[in-house]
Formats: structure tokens, C-alpha cells, sequence
């Protein structure tokens, strides 16, 4: 047989017919993970909502001044999202922070109040579990301090002010002053957020955790879909093969349109996942910042924009494919090599949690190579040309070792 | 145009291993070729060579005053080659694993009075390959093989695991192949196939050794 476009429209035929056997437990396992993930996503959700840092705090808190601070804090700074104030005796403090159910308790000294209007500085004590490293003690840890910072420096400059006045005669003044100062640094206080911008450098990319495992879920979806076709791909005596080498047919033609097959089916059962995945994400409402306000039509062209990355794993499973002679080891390379590649390139873990040579190694592993591309793709930028052209690279170099290793099989069989 | 094969000295080695040392026999036209030895002797890998899966480290085989491995088109042209196992396509019918040889006309044709109806293919046409049985399968790579009509037809044990009744309807295809001028090469250890052969190697230590077979196995047995 001369004919290439012979072999790849019954390539393409065998691949139409086995569609469905592909598709099924794919589709299966995508529906399983997207429950999953919902199901985690909204309990994660609700514990998040409910969850605020509890304070303790004992001590006097008797003082009117004291309690106008709290209630300004409990009820007009936003801080009053993320922290609750809870009064109560130190023993049941120290019990309540034994059991976790408290992140800190702060131990307020008598008189604390009337110690800074005469400038006598009496310290708050902050009171943890003793796990520094916990994020959240070292943010309540600063907080803490940056109040005691502001009230001891304010009240410093409002001491100076007096003073200033008292010297230029200005006495009947003072009290004026005084409120006046104090309002402006209460003013200040309640609107620090606005003193600070921050900025989120993102998982990967700048991209969100969702965002960013809506790639990973795709390229490791795209490596695992190996595993369905393994019965269609893996060849097992080559007979078929001889068989074309004996009538003409280049290596190169048979890979080629075998290829042809696999990424016919790849990217049918890829689209028909992805849009349903897609729909299931709408409707479920999970929440995709770089989504937020995106048409379908965007969405779509988000998952063609993801035809690359499907060539470049085609053509790496082809490899693959090839290397094995039976569907029991061919599956267990298949699984293998998913875990190992999904692990080092992010796939589980967001890429910026794994030490400095993983992330370089991932940088030239296929499922990095996708991972990187898809999330320019969802950041709206398209994928760089450079990511392109090392998909491309490392797909013609997938193809020409699946050439080699066939040939090398059929010289060995 | 001589129209007989010629294997002259053919060798081939694997890594330090020499498979073939010499191989060299003639076959005219008409004529069964058998090729005998033991599991792993190298007749697979003879059979190879001469369909062009793999190449020789030496040697020539001359058809028609050309060597076939100096000329590949020629050599696909020339040859049908059956190789172990099943060189079809599992998850299609019959009819679409034909397709990808013929050409629709001449499916159609073979399939209502040529190779095709005498191999009894016509039976099971619409059936998946992974439905069929073996000998469907064998008569289905057989008749995949000569879409071309090739003049030398080389088959790597084609009766293995057969039962007697397919092993009967494959045996009067070769009788019929043979009797319109075709040359057959045979690897086998069928008796039944020995007996439809008219000359007979064995294959031994890399070096082909012409053997007179008289239908006493326990005799080819001992020298094997």
C-alpha cells in the first residue's frame, strides 16, 4: 500500500469507532472529579466564611475608652471580618488557647489607658500557642504591634503638641487641640487599608488557584486519557506493522497516521469533556476569577486555544505507546508516568511550592511545557510564541523517537 | 524474463548474535518452498528480510534479473508477505480491513469470484475483526497479503493453531496459488503444509541446509 491518505482515513475510521469506548470512562472520571471538586470547594467555602480568628482578652477591661477602641474595632473597621474580641477570665483563656479553640489570648494591665494619657507605657502581652510558624499568630503577632506602635507614638506627639501649646501661651486652646489630633489619628487608624495596596503575584503566573487548576485538571486529564486508549494503540506483535513495512510503507507514514488517529480522538473526547466541564462550571457557579464576566464564547475559545497542548500529549503518548508491547504494562507506563510527570509539573501541588530544580526540570517536561502555555492561555494572552515553539519542538522530537523506536522494534521483532 | 527467486547468501546479525550465516535456495515458478527449524532459528527473521521489514547485512535476492533488496518498490510489488500473528486492524470488520488494500471495484470482484471467494471470506465480510475466529483471521490476513497479486507469496507459519478444516481451505488456496505460477515460501511445522511443499531447508546454526523430506517426521525430527 502506496497510498498514505488510505491508511489515514481507516486510521481515522478505527479512531471514530472506538470513540466510544475511549470517551466513556474518561467522561466518567472527569464527572467523579468535578463532583469532587465542588463537593470540597463548597465545604471548603463555608468553613472559610465561618472561620474568624478568636481573640481572647483579659484583664482589666473596665476602662471607657478601652471599650469605645473595641467596640470601633468590632463594629466599624473592617478587621471585624477576620477577628473577634471575645472578654473573658485569663485560667479559661489559657484553657480555651490549650484547646485550639482560640488563636491568641492578649493580656491587658490595669489601668492601661490611664498609663498612656500620663505617658507611662504598661505593655500589652500577647499570648500564643507558641507555633510561630503559624501564619495567622505572626499576622495577629504584628497587628498587635502595630496598635501599640500608633497609640504610644500618637500619644507622644499629642504630649508634644500639649507642650508646644503650654509654652506659646496658648493653653485655652488645648482641648480643641486635642480632639482634634486624637480624631485625626482615630481617623487614620479606622482607614489604614487605604495606606496600603496590595497585590497578588498569583499561584503561577499570576494566575489564581482555580485558575490554575482548571490547567493542571486539563493537561492531566489530557495524560490520563493514555490509559482508555491504551487497548486501541498499544501493539502487541507488530504484525500489522510488518505487514505495512512489507508492502511499502515508510515508518514515518505509519506513525503519522497513527498519530493522525490519536489526535482525532484526543481532542474529540478532549472538546466533548471540555464543554461539558465548562457547562458544569457555569452552572455550578465555581468561581474562576479570570473568568469573571467571560462569555461562553471566550470560555470556547480558551479550550481550542488548548489544541496545542492536546498535539504535543498526543504525541508524547504515542511515544509512549510504543515503548510497551502489552495493554497491562502499557496502562501501568501510562499511570506511571502521569503521576511522576503530574507531580513534578505541578499538577497536584501549584509548580511555586516545589523545590527550585523540580521547577526546572518541569520547565522542559511535556506536562510543564502545557501547563505554563495553558496559563498564559487563560490569562488572556494567548500562550507566548516561545511556549508555542517548544511545544512544537518537543512534539516533532516525541514523533521522530516514536519513528526510532519502531523502526528499532520491527528490526528486533 | 526469469521469473524464478534466487536467495544468494544472506546474513544478519543481532548485536553478537549471527541469525542468519547463509542463506541461499532457489524456487522456479509454481514451486512451495519449506523453510524447517527449531523455535528461534531464524526463519521468522529470513521471512522478514525477503518481505522487507528488515534489511540483510548481506546477500541478494534476484527476480527477474534484479536484486528485489536494491530495488524496495519492486520488492513490495513482487511479494505477499503473512507474517505471525494478526496484521489486521481488531476493531474493524473484515470489509474495512479489505479496503485498506483493495480498491472498492476489485474488493467487490474478489470478493464474488476471485481470491477472496476462495478463501470463503464472503462469510464473515461485515464481522469485527475481534469476533472472528482464527482461521477467519488467517484467511482474512492471507487474502489482505495478495491484494496485489504478488507472484512470491512468503508465510510465516500459517497453519499454526488451526483447526483441520480451516488448515483444508488454506492448503487448496496454496495448492491453487502454485498451480497459476506463484512461488511459495513457507516457515512451518505443519505436516500438512510440508507435504504441499517440493522443496525443503532447514534452517540450523544460521546456515540453510536443503533436506529431503519423505513424510517420516520422526526422521526430520532428529535432524532438527
Amino acid at each position: 500500500m502506496e497510498n498514505f491518505g488510505k491508511y489515514f482515513r481507516v486510521q481515522i475510521k478505527r479512531a471514530a469507532k472506538s470513540l466510544p469506548a475511549v470517551l466513556f470512562p474518561a467522561l466518567l472520571l472527569m464527572g467523579i472529579a468535578v463532583l469532587l471538586g465542588r463537593m470540597i470547594w463548597s465545604i471548603s467555602e463555608g468553613s472559610a466564611d465561618k472561620q474568624k480568628v478568636q481573640i481572647a482578652l483579659v484583664g482589666d477591661l473596665s476602662d471607657p475608652y478601652l471599650k469605645l477602641g473595641m467596640y470601633a474595632l468590632e463594629n466599624l473597621d473592617s478587621i471585624h471580618f477576620t477577628v473577634e474580641f471575645l472578654p473573658m477570665a485569663e485560667e479559661e483563656a489559657q484553657r480555651e488557647l490549650d484547646l485550639g479553640r482560640i488563636t491568641a489570648y492578649a493580656r491587658i494591665p490595669e489601668g492601661l489607658v490611664e498609663s498612656i494619657m500620663w505617658g507611662e507605657n504598661k505593655k500589652v502581652t500577647y499570648v500564643t500557642s507558641g507555633n510561630s510558624g503559624e501564619m495567622v499568630s505572626v499576622l495577629i503577632r504584628e497587628l498587635m504591634e502595630t496598635v501599640s506602635t500608633l497609640l504610644v507614638e500618637s500619644q507622644n506627639s499629642v504630649y508634644g503638641m500639649q507642650r508646644f501649646l503650654e509654652n506659646h501661651g496658648l493653653e485655652d486652646r488645648m482641648w480643641e487641640a486635642t480632639e482634634e489630633i486624637n480624631l485625626r489619628y482615630f481617623d487614620l487608624f479606622l482607614n489604614r487599608t487605604e495606606l496600603y495596596k496590595m497585590e497578588f503575584t498569583g499561584i503561577s503566573n499570576e494566575l489564581s488557584l482555580p485558575g490554575y487548576y482548571l490547567c493542571a485538571m486539563m493537561v492531566l486529564f489530557l495524560m490520563l486519557w493514555g490509559i482508555a486508549a491504551c487497548p486501541l494503540f498499544v501493539k502487541g506483535d507488530l504484525a500489522f506493522q510488518k505487514l505495512l513495512r512489507a508492502r511499502g510503507q515508510s515508518l514515518w507514514a505509519q506513525v503519522m497516521g497513527e498519530y493522525a488517529a490519536c489526535l482525532f480522538l484526543m481532542l474529540a473526547s478532549f472538546l466533548i469533556i471540555g464543554g461539558i466541564l465548562l457547562a458544569g462550571i457555569r452552572y455550578l457557579q465555581v468561581p474562576i476569577p479570570e473568568w469573571e464576566g467571560a462569555s461562553q464564547e471566550e470560555q470556547l475559545v480558551f479550550l481550542l486555544q488548548a489544541v496545542p497542548v492536546a498535539a504535543l500529549m498526543a504525541a508524547f503518548q504515542m511515544l509512549l505507546f510504543e515503548l510497551v508491547s502489552g495493554i497491562v504494562s502499557g496502562v501501568l507506563l501510562q499511570f506511571i508516568s502521569t503521576v511522576c510527570l503530574g507531580y513534578v509539573s505541578g499538577c497536584f501541588y501549584p509548580v511555586s511550592f516545589l523545590p527550585e530544580g523540580m521547577r526546572r526540570a518541569s520547565a522542559f517536561l511535556p506536562s510543564g511545557i502545557s501547563i505554563r502555555y495553558l496559563d498564559g492561555c487563560m490569562l488572556g494572552n494567548g500562550g507566548s510564541p516561545g511556549e508555542l515553539l517548544w511545544i512544537i519542538l518537543s512534539l516533532l522530537l516525541f514523533l521522530g523517537l516514536t519513528i526510532l523506536v519502531r523502526g528499532r522494534r520491527l528490526r528486533a521483532a | 524474463m526469469n521469473r524464478k527467486i534466487e536467495i544468494n547468501q544472506i546474513r544478519k546479525r543481532f548485536h553478537r548474535k549471527e541469525v542468519l550465516r547463509e542463506a541461499s535456495f532457489q524456487a522456479e515458478p509454481g514451486m512451495c518452498v519449506g523453510i524447517l527449524g527449531g523455535n528461534g532459528s531464524g526463519k521468522s527473521t529470513l521471512l522478514s528480510i525477503l518481505a522487507g521489514v528488515q534489511k540483510p547485512d548481506g546477500g541478494e535476492f534476484l527476480w527477474q534479473g534484479t536484486d528485489l533488496f536494491q530495488n524496495p518498490r519492486l520488492l513490495a510489488r513482487a511479494t505477499g508477505y503473512v507474517p505471525q500473528g494478526t496484521p489486521l486492524l481488531e476493531e474493524l470488520t473484515a470489509w474495512d480491513n479489505l479496503l485498506l488494500w483493495y480498491d472498492r471495484a476489485a474488493l467487490q470482484r474478489e470478493l464474488y469470484e476471485g481470491v477472496l471467494a476462495m478463501l470463503g471470506i464472503p462469510e464473515f465480510i461485515k464481522t469485527r475483526v475481534s469476533k472472528m475466529s482464527g482461521g477467519m483471521k488467517k484467511r482474512l490476513s492471507i487474502g489482505c497479503a495478495v491484494a496485489h497479486s504478488p507472484e512470491i507469496l512468503l508465510l510465516d507459519e500459517p497453519s499454526a493453531a488451526l483447526d483441520l478444516i480451516c488448515k483444508e481451505r488454506i492448503s487448496t488456496y496454496f495448492r491453487q496459488y502454485k498451480a497459476r505460477g506463484g512461488i511459495l515460501v513457507l516457515a512451518t511445522h505443519d505436516v500438512q503444509e510440508l507435504a504441499l511443499c517440493d522443496r525443503w531447508y532447514i534452517l540450523k546454526d544460521g546456515i540453510l541446509v536443503p533436506y529431503e523430506y519423505d513424510g517420516n517426521v520422526r526422521r526430520l525430527v532428529g535432524v532438527l
